[in-house]
């Protein structure tokens, strides 16, 4: 920590612009996994980027941006589907094989099996997972940016984990264990 | 690893997500996977623009074109 000298004014809280870009990255993690698709993702982002920056006296810096662009985010995903309809999300494969070939730090195959999944559930259900296992937001608040009961967000994750397990065949802690030279490395030593 | 915003309410028991079970597991993988990519140079350059804007054509009546 460097302490502040005589000199050196304290450091002035981050601009507007500051702080949009520290959000960037977890806002169009959120716009990926809730629309599937980068190039949709990315309009997503985009939109709620110009839409903030016009509403920005409505946000109060130092309070969460990130739940403040994630609800103009979600807002603006659900206006686009009502507009369109909902189309078939990456028909094409290309964001799963793009992940499948990702340089691996955790199981890429996971991921991507993980991600088709993710997307065939219904988006109220995605989302719900996605703010409260992703984003990091309490039930409270994922009820707040959704506009609905904490009892609803709840419930919404919790048939969207059922589903996963279905899904990928996940049946309990058993699948916890360890893998890849993890779970070889283990094997030797309970073998002995 | 990436660690999700300090939230205080999530509960520990009964959580219908359970946080240390593997779908929470994979779930946060993804997250860390997609957060890491760059931000498209256009998103950026778009913020700037924004700001510039503003800086230049600062107006004492918001006057900001739709």
């Amino acid at each position: 920590m460097s302490g502040a000298g005589p000199d050196t004014p304290t450091e002035p809280p981050p601009s507007f612009k500051q702080a949009m870009l520290a959000a960037l990255p977890s806002l169009r993690a959120f716009a990926l996994s809730l629309s599937g698709r980068p190039d949709r993702a990315d309009d997503l982002v985009q939109e709620t980027v110009m839409k903030a920056w016009a509403k920005q006296e409505n946000f109060r810096l130092g309070t969460n941006m990130q739940a403040w662009l994630v609800t103009i985010l979600r807002n603006s995903y659900y206006s686009q589907m009502r507009k369109r309809g909902r189309e078939v999300q990456d028909s094409d494969g290309v964001f799963t094989e793009r992940l499948s070939v990702a340089p691996a730090h955790d199981g890429v195959m996971d991921l991507a099996d993980f991600r088709r999944a993710l997307n065939n559930l219904p988006d109220d259900q995605r989302e719900a997972l996605l703010l409260v296992g992703a984003s990091g937001f309490s039930y409270e608040e994922a009820a707040e940016i959704c506009g609905c009961a904490v009892g609803t967000i709840k419930s919404r994750v919790s048939r969207a984990r059922n589903r996963l397990q279905v899904a990928l065949d996940i049946k309990g802690p058993g699948d916890y264990g360890p893998d890849g030279p993890n779970a070889t490395m283990v094997g030797r030593v309970f073998a002995r | 690893m990436r660690a999700p915003m300090t939230k205080s309410t999530r509960p520990p028991a009964g959580d219908p997500l359970d946080p240390h079970g593997e779908i929470a597991r994979r779930l946060r993988a993804l997250y860390a996977a997609d957060s890491q990519e760059p931000i498209p140079s256009d998103l950026i350059a778009l913020l700037e623009r924004l700001d510039e804007a503003e800086m230049g054509t600062r107006q004492p009546s918001d006057g900001q074109a739709r």
